[in-house]
């Protein structure tokens, strides 16, 4: 539809102006702060004008927080979550879709159920199992008498033991699990005519091959958004790297961060704070420029 | 090159029967052409003989072996489907050549074959592009190249011409058929286009509500229909089907009151009938005046068709249609006359709807030399 209609293309090219200074002036602000020193930045109001600092303040949050290392545990951590993800939700959606089996709709149901509880509201007993995988099996052997049984007659005490805790896995494993991913596919295997799945059968191919040859190259968009989604995600957690990594090895790039926020009575070095913070930013920045064409295409709509 | 025979072959759907226990043998190098309306099982038929429909009873032997719990892959068939189910991020060379991919073939004795099977088909310039890039009539031939690939014994065929258009649809219809002859394998092609099943079949079966009505050369189908529903469904226009009684005294009575004076009827009087007359094997006017059975029909408008006109209008309180001349304008108001050799009449059982064999004597016919009595007098 082609219209000629000026007042109303002013109002919204207004609206649209107003919606960018508001989505990008924290984005400024930031910048700005990491440009001044310890006393510019304090002044109130701040200076808008950006100072001469940059570099150096820069320089100052890399060192202080150890970035180089935490960048890379991010790093390793995101992508671990993302392409778990991925694998995890596209690989369930494949059963559910094209799988007919015994409590196929319970188990679509319970995945269903997990969108209500996210890691935040399960987090103890997550907690726990990561601080030993073999927990819940220690707990049946106890349930059915097992280690009774070993203790009194074999003498030997059965205590199973198998930590995550301060590990790329414990960090990685726990997140991996996605309802909204595996809804995703799904949706996505329902567009996929019945056909396709019949002419593989027909050429040969079996449900493995099918599911490499043919589902996974027609969703590389949907591989592209979720990946991107989760990465996203996965790079701003800090409630279960914060839980799980206790020693700072394996700490992550946000929460370092936390080290750089001054404290309460500290000097308010809020330039290096921010500083830090734009260095923490600038890998989702790079994320969400390389990856939107595909981001957006693999949530909007089917290829045609 | 494969027999394929079914036995008592059955489909249910949970507690709905698409397919009920049917027989069917199919001789090796066939073109079988299944027809029948939509939802009658003819696809559902096609898909257990190619295993992609698991059976719910009976048994289904290829080339002599029993393939009931084998493998789509393992039966020996290939399959073009009515959407072509192609793999739209795959090139055609890798849609023709995937089933060699699979089965391990290596990369240039698969190169070799798939240009092979593309000359054949006359896609040889189009081999590195994608479906998308592709028109209708070349998807089709893509899907069919896929389905030579292996060269199966068995083709199956799923209504593949109707997303073509009309033009295409011809054109790709003589191809498919010309393939049939050269490759020589066993041909299943399901449709509900009648002019597909006459032109292409060597037999057709009929089916209609999961049933099989009737099994024959497209001769046989058209000339000779065994029941009522298959009268009614080949011919276009179709069959005028009129329920009537058999007289005493060698006529039709029909429900209104008028009679039909038929030579030779034999069915014995008080049987409930239907009459079944084609369109086309109708004489009109003047040119009725010397068949042995004549009527008149109340004509209410002519569709013009070029050499040929349909007369439409109402005989015995039913729609009727007549073939008559291109010339024909309008009729008379008392109606048009119409005449008929008592051959090209078919009488079926209103109970049963079968064909009554035998019901009216050939020999009552007289010796004429119009083109419909030649035509009738195939059988």
């Amino acid at each position: 539809m082609i219209e000629r209609t000026p007042v109303l293309d002013a109002v919204t090219h207004t609206i649209l102006a107003l919606g960018f200074v508001v989505a990008v002036a924290p984005f400024l602000v930031v910048g700005i702060a990491a440009s001044h020193d310890l006393f510019h930045v304090n002044l109130v109001p701040m200076p808008l004008v950006p100072g001469g600092h940059f570099v150096e303040n820069m320089t100052a949050a890399w060192i202080r927080a150890d970035l180089g290392v935490k960048l890379l545990n991010s790093l390793i951590f995101a992508l671990g979550v993302a392409f778990g993800k991925v694998i995890v939700s596209a690989l369930t959606a494949y059963a559910i879709v094209y799988f007919r089996f015994p409590g196929r709709h319970l188990l679509f149901w319970a995945i269903f159920v997990t969108l209500m509880l996210p890691l935040e509201v399960r987090i103890v007993p997550t907690y726990a199992v990561a601080a030993n995988v073999l927990g819940p099996w220690q707990g049946i052997l106890d349930i059915l008498g097992v280690t009774w049984l070993a203790e009194h007659f074999a003498g030997v005490r059965l205590d199973l033991q198998f930590g995550l805790l301060n590990s790329y896995a414990g960090l990685i494993l726990p997140l991996v699990a996605t309802a909204t991913g595996t809804f995703l596919y799904r949706q996505f295997f329902l567009t996929v005519p019945d056909e396709l799945a019949e002419a593989a059968k027909m050429d040969g191919a079996g449900p493995i091959r099918f599911f490499f040859d043919v589902l996974l190259p027609l969703s590389r968009n949907n591989i592209a958004a979720l990946a991107t989604i989760m990465f996203l995600w996965a790079w701003n957690q800090y409630l279960w790297p914060l839980l799980v990594t206790t020693d700072p090895s394996h700490a992550t790039a946000v929460i370092e961060l936390k080290r750089l926020i001054p404290n309460e009575g500290g000097i308010p070095e809020w330039n290096i704070a921010m500083a830090g913070t734009l260095i923490v930013m600038l890998p989702t920045l790079l994320v969400v420029v390389v990856m939107q064409r595909w981001f957006v295409r693999g949530l909007v709509a089917t290829e045609k | 090159m494969a027999d394929i025979s079914l036995s008592r072959v059955a489909k249910s759907f949970g507690r709905t029967t698409v397919v009920r226990p049917l027989d069917l043998d199919i001789r090796s190098g066939e073109f079988i052409v299944v027809l029948g309306p939509s939802g009658c099982g003819k696809s559902t038929l096609l898909r257990m003989i190619a295993g992609l429909e698991e059976i719910s009873g009976g048994s289904i032997s290829i080339g002599g072996r029993v393939v009931d719990a084998l493998e789509p892959r393992e039966r020996g068939c290939a399959m073009v489907f009515q959407n072509y189910a192609l793999y739209p991020h795959m090139t055609v060379a890798d849609n023709i050549g995937y089933a060699l991919k699979v089965a391990g073939v290596g990369r240039t004795e698969r190169r070799a074959r798939v240009e092979a099977v593309a000359a054949t088909l006359g896609l040889e310039g189009l081999l590195d592009r994608r479906p998308a890039q592709l028109s209708g009539g070349q998807r089709q031939r893509v899907a069919m190249g896929r389905a030579m690939i292996r060269s199966p014994q068995v083709f199956l065929f799923d209504e593949p011409l109707s997303n073509l258009d009309a033009k295409l649809r011809v054109q790709m219809r003589i191809e498919i058929r010309r393939l049939h002859d050269r490759l020589a394998a066993t041909s299943i092609f399901v449709t509900h286009d009648q002019v597909e099943a006459m032109t292409l079949a060597d037999r057709i079966v009929v089916l209609d509500a999961g049933r099989i009505e009737q099994v024959g050369t497209p001769s046989e189908v058209y000339h000779r229909p065994a029941t009522r529903f298959v009268a009614g469904f080949l011919g276009s226009p179709p069959m005028n089907l009129i329920d009537a009684t058999v007289g005493s005294d060698g006529t039709l009575e029909f429900a209104d009151g008028s009679a039909l004076s038929v030579p030779g009827v034999r069915a014995e009087p008080g049987r409930a009938v239907t009459l079944g007359i084609r369109p086309e094997a109708m004489a009109v006017g003047a040119m009725a005046l010397d068949r042995p059975v004549q009527g008149r029909f109340a004509l209410e408008f002519v569709e013009h068709l070029g050499p040929t006109a349909l007369a439409h209008g109402r005989f015995a309180d039913a729609a009727f249609v007549a073939q008559v001349p291109g010339e024909l304008r309008t009729g008379a108001t008392e109606g048009l006359a119409f005449g008929c050799d008592p051959t090209a009449l078919h009488l079926f059982d209103r109970e049963t709807g079968r064909r009554i064999d035998d019901a009216i004597a050939a020999g009552a016919a007289p010796a004429t030399t119009s083109v419909e009595a030649a035509s009738a007098e195939h059988h």
